[in-house]
């Protein structure tokens, strides 16, 4: 019994994570949240570049 | 879990120009791992209790943080989902100062209009996540990404034993929940 409701567990909990992960990698722009976290760091390397200079965003 | 002691010194006022243009050179192996592991960080933070427009905010972060230190780290995706976890925290400390903010990180996804919709199994496994103490919603979150009890303690430096007592009790929980939901589900054919 005891088990049962552990495989049962596992195996809602297994299919759960492989359908969430689907959902999010049809809706996640993975190259584009890429690209403006590569952008974000050009920035912040600027910012360190030029201390006291105040950001141009 | 941080950076490797010995191989990333820590930066003096001298150097630390240069170690920080060159820690933000772009490098493939880091686009890899990026590539690799979003949406996977975005569904452990979903699992700790983010809305998904938050856990993808916070996933962001959490990889600039990867990035920035990349160079310096041994197991990236364990050191991004304790950057996360850190983010998400700071993140749910600030929103209980906003009531608006704490009612939308906690507001089960179908009752908004998030960016993306889940199967109701999904969402099921998300409100019973949610019913756990944080403690044990951080180690299931983990163990669903395929981490060990013992490779949990170790990214959370917390001791293998209380990981173990925390997932023993989170599954107990879960498991009752399902019992108590079959048995309501029966009573009501």
């Amino acid at each position: 019994m005891e088990s049962n409701a552990d495989f049962t567990l596992d195996q809602m909990l297994q299919r759960a994570a492989a359908s969430t992960l689907t959902s999010l990698e049809s809706a996640v722009d993975v190259e584009q949240s890429l690209a403006e976290l590569h952008r974000q760091a050009a920035e912040q390397q600027t910012d360190a570049a030029e201390p006291g200079q105040a950001s141009t965003r | 879990m941080g950076p490797r002691e010995g191989t990333c010194p820590v930066s003096n006022q001298t150097d630390e120009f240069n170690e920080f243009t060159a820690l933000f050179e772009r490098t493939d192996s880091f686009d890899d791992y990026y590539r690799s592991d979003l949406t996977t960080l975005i569904r452990f933070l979903m699992h700790l209790g983010a809305s998904s427009e938050d856990a993808q905010e916070i996933a962001q972060e959490a990889m600039m943080a990867v990035l920035k230190t990349w160079r310096c780290v041994d197991e990236p995706q364990a050191y991004a989902r304790a950057a996360a976890k850190t983010i998400f925290m700071r993140r749910i400390g600030k929103a209980k100062r906003d009531q608006d903010a704490a009612k939308r990180a906690w507001t089960p996804e179908q009752h908004r209009s998030p960016f993306v919709s889940f199967a109701a199994e999904a969402e099921s496994v998300m409100q019973m996540l949610r019913m756990l103490p944080p403690e044990q919603r951080e180690v299931m979150a983990w163990t669903i990404d395929g981490y060990t009890p013992s490779q949990i303690a170790k990214a959370t430096n917390q001791n293998a034993a209380t990981v173990r007592s925390h997932l023993r009790h989170a599954r107990a929980s879960m498991k009752n929940h399902l019992a108590r939901h079959r048995n309501t589900t029966r009573e009501e054919e």
